[in-house]
């Protein structure tokens, strides 16, 4: 848009002026989505999901650790390992139970340390299979067949999300000099005129 | 050596935007909506007979960019990409009421008139703001889109989802109108 078209733009908006108590009532709202979303309908429920399925899960590796011996894991290992799954099962339901409890979300932020913890956990089960199978129990190598696959499901997410993230970052790096380029284009220009 | 234009500088700070957005970058979402605010509403205002529900449909447009701006995969068609939004959230806004039927039925084509040139002075804008409400709703569309952004009718096309002859016909048709009006001094 050349200087004529802007000033008519932004005259053809000064000539419609918003009604203070719309916009107040506008700008209030948005305040809210930006710093502290409201938790409400399907992400609400799937929250209540999946705090339910990382209390089940817990509790049942909890359960498992304690009598592993006489049920599943027959190692200490095992039921070592089984503990770190409890214990991270555990720190997710408290960290969801905190977002409900609050009730809001904000921007940007919520996704990161569910994030982190999902892969912590991939390489968790991947371990147990693993020393399941290299401690000679029943179906070993089709456990570790499994969490093989878990692994690499979980790995090609991971190695996706982070050369994304990557590329935005150089992208926007660029993007930046670019800015500044056309800025200091537009001041050398302006001198000239 | 190239140097960037103006209509390059808005581009590449568009895409800049929207990779920072794509980032979950807070302030990037603040600047675009103070960017592109005042725009979104006055086209939107134009779409929609109530005020109120003006405001509520801006709402939901953030909303939809919150939620949408991560499969915006060229940031340099952010303003199309938005003003899409707005349209579609206005037109489901009124889905059931005579609004929605407005925005599908002019099926005019006059695809050999030229693409209008700019040829309103900024002494005209409040005048051609109040002729503006009493074209009917698809020509106002346009050239409001024409007005506020100086999108060419192929962007425009793709905004209101018609052919390129159909915007350039309501374009013609809507200027004609606005400088008759201008013209005659009908406009209170």
């Amino acid at each position: 848009m050349n200087e004529s078209q802007e000033r008519f733009c932004q005259r053809l908006m000064a000539a419609d002026p918003a009604t203070p108590e719309f916009k107040a009532k506008y700008e209030k709202e948005m305040n809210m989505l930006f710093s502290d979303r409201n938790i409400e309908g399907m992400p609400k429920r799937k929250l209540i999901v999946q705090t339910t399925l990382s209390l089940a899960v817990g509790a049942a590796a909890a359960v498992l650790a304690a009598f592993g011996d006489k049920l599943f894991a027959e190692t200490a290992l095992e039921r070592r390992l089984l503990s770190v799954i409890a214990v991270f099962m555990f720190a997710m339901a408290i960290y969801l139970v905190r977002i409900m409890i609050r009730g809001k979300v904000n921007l940007g932020t919520y996704n990161a340390p569910l994030e982190g913890l999902g892969w912590t956990m991939n390489v968790i089960i991947f371990g147990i299979f693993a020393f399941n199978s290299f401690f000679g129990s029943p179906g070993g190598l089709q456990l570790l067949g499994f969490g093989l696959g878990i692994l690499i499901f979980g790995g090609v997410n991971k190695i996706g999300h982070d050369m994304k993230r990557a590329d935005l970052r150089t992208r926007e790096k660029l993007l930046r000099l670019e800015c500044q380029f056309a800025e200091l284009t537009e001041k050398v220009q302006l001198r000239r005129d | 050596m190239h140097l960037p234009t103006g209509n390059e500088k808005e581009a590449a700070y568009n895409e800049w935007l929207v990779v920072r957005c794509q980032q979950g970058d807070k302030e990037a979402f603040e600047d675009l909506i103070r960017r592109w605010e005042a725009r979104l509403f006055y086209y939107i205002r134009r779409l929609t007979p109530q005020e109120e529900d003006a405001w509520d449909v801006l709402q939901k447009v953030w909303l939809a960019v919150i939620g949408g701006i991560r499969m915006l995969h060229d940031g340099r068609l952010l303003p199309i990409w938005l003003y899409r939004i707005a349209r579609n959230s206005a037109a489901s806004h009124f889905r059931a009421g005579r609004a929605d039927r407005e925005f599908r039925e002019y099926p005019e084509d006059l695809s050999d008139i030229e693409q209008p040139d700019q040829d309103f002075t900024p002494e005209d804008a409040e005048q051609v703001h109040r002729a503006l409400d009493n074209l009917a709703l698809p020509f106002r569309e346009v050239l409001t889109l024409f007005f506020l952004q100086g999108l060419s009718v192929g962007e425009i096309a793709r905004v209101v989802d018609v052919p390129e002859g159909t915007v350039k016909s309501r374009l013609h048709h809507a200027k004609r109108a606005l400088r008759s009006a201008l013209a005659k001094g009908a406009v209170p």
